[in-house]
């Protein structure tokens, strides 16, 4: 990033360069680099297969319009951009600025430009006009919204007529051994974990209570529906740890 | 409830995907005419699956996939057999039926039977992943499982877990940053005090 700027080109905004936008940069360094470790420790992750599926599912092709909103690092804009090619066109779109920076310095890093914009968007005023994309995806990111039905409305608004909404996102797992495995580590391994790790006790604490608190599998597929998706379906993965739930329009 | 969507096509998809991007980029002749072809999907159809393949041909990029929406530009059918005798030294390409752009399906169908392939290489970099998935599926009770098994799902969730904090900011990281600004703009203030004085 060159610093002689007093401004820099974010995609759809202008962002001013100065102290802050450094200090958040080195914050979000740190996290950016954990996150390319964790994806090459992680060879038996499982993460990578739900984002795999996902992308296999969404059936994008070249020339596809795609909004990866709350899009982060920009994992799934990366592999929606080698296949939508030239013609096509993918937003990465975060609400947070830091994300999208570290994001598009990432894609870039890795060859990935040309056909990626970059905006600094809430999800629950989304920056784009109606009818604009193919596909949308949200992947971790809808638990973080605050009102979410808002989200859901704005995510059909900026659909095409046939276009596809799909959302990943941790939901509740189905089989009760399973289940209780899962508490028994998320409120009690995990915290603990987070103390000796990062001295951070509440917010692993809180990261597991917010993923319980996020709505199940049946009850997001309403809120679907009733944001005014046409047809609304979910598939359960490990045991429905996480959901992948899609929504069209018609 | 679930999709009909098969977890094996997609680690398929995603190795032939891996062989052929590696074969492209080798600098071989063969590669090159993959390179060559134009922006365009292609289905595989190979028999007795229910479901294609589709290669999506993007500027020197192959991206494998089993769902597409809409439909193919060209497609190739053949038997699981022929498939695999493609990697054979003279491979039959007679036996392969073509439709819609036939002329894109052959060039590709020869590009693909020139180049070869290290199955093992490319689906064993995968299996890890796919086990790791398959037995987070797999479960139905965790009291019956052995304590390797068991071990492994809390690694995959511990690890999964740790993939998600470390990208989502803590509430910690947040206060911490508000701070830094805070004391940051406490120096911009002390340091425009000081250089007022000097005026
Ligand atoms: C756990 S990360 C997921 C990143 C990426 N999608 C992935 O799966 O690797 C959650 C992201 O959601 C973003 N986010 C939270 N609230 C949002 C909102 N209201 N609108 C848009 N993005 C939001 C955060 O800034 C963060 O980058």
């Amino acid at each position: 990033m060159s610093n002689n700027k007093s401004t820099i080109d974010f995609g759809f905004s202008e962002v001013p360069l100065d102290e802050k936008v450094k200090r958040v940069k080195g914050v979000f360094d740190s996290v950016a680099g954990n996150y390319d470790i964790m994806n090459d420790v992680m060879s038996m992750g499982v993460h990578r297969i739900w984002k795999r599926q996902t992308i296999d599912l969404s059936g994008v092709r070249p020339g596809h319009k795609v909004l990866d909103l709350a899009g982060g690092t920009g994992d799934l804009t990366k592999a929606f951009a080698k296949r939508v090619g030239k013609t096509g066109q993918v937003v990465l779109a975060d609400i947070n600025e830091s994300m999208v920076r570290v994001g598009r310095d990432r894609l870039i890093n890795e060859g990935i430009s040309g056909n990626v914009d970059y905006s600094i968007t809430n999800a629950e005023a989304l920056a784009f006009p109606d009818n604009t994309f193919d596909l949308c995806t949200i992947a971790f990111g809808l638990r973080n919204v605050t009102n979410k039905d808002k989200a859901l409305e704005e995510l059909y608004r900026v659909l095409k007529p046939g276009g596809q909404l799909m959302i990943l996102e941790f939901s509740k797992v189905t089989n009760p051994a399973f289940a209780k495995l899962y508490d028994f580590y998320s409120f009690n391994i995990l915290p603990k974990m987070g103390k000796v790790i990062a001295d951070d006790e509440a917010s692993y604490q809180y990261l597991a209570e917010s993923i319980r608190m996020h709505p199940d599998q049946e009850t997001l597929k309403q809120m679907m529906l009733n944001a005014g998706f046409d047809k609304a379906e979910y598939i359960n993965m490990t045991q429905g740890i996480v959901a992948l739930h899609r929504g069209w329009k018609y | 409830m679930s999709a009909d969507f098969s977890r094996v096509s997609i680690v398929l998809a995603q190795a032939l995907e891996a062989a052929l991007n590696q074969a492209m980029h080798l600098d071989l002749e063969e590669g090159q005419a993959l390179k060559a072809l134009p922006t365009s999907v292609i289905a595989l159809q190979i028999d007795p699956l229910k479901t294609p393949f589709y290669c999506l041909l993007n500027e020197q990029q192959i991206s494998v996939q089993s769902h597409l929406n809409g439909s193919a530009d060209a497609s190739i059918q053949g038997g699981i057999s022929d498939w695999l005798a493609l990697g054979q030294d003279h491979p039959n390409v007679d036996v392969f039926e073509f439709s819609g752009d036939t002329d894109l399906a052959q060039r590709f169908l020869k590009a693909l039977a020139a180049i070869e392939i290290d199955w093992e290489e490319h689906l064993a970099s995968l299996t890890g992943d796919l086990i790791a998935f398959k037995i987070g599926h797999g479960v139905r009770s965790y009291l019956g499982l052995k304590r390797r098994q068991r071990d492994y799902i809390e690694q995959t969730i511990k690890e999964y877990l740790q993939f998600e904090i470390e990208a989502v900011p803590t509430k910690s990281q947040v206060q911490h940053f508000n701070q830094d600004v805070q004391e940051l703009s406490q120096q911009l203030d002390a340091l425009e005090a000081r250089i007022n004085q000097l005026n």
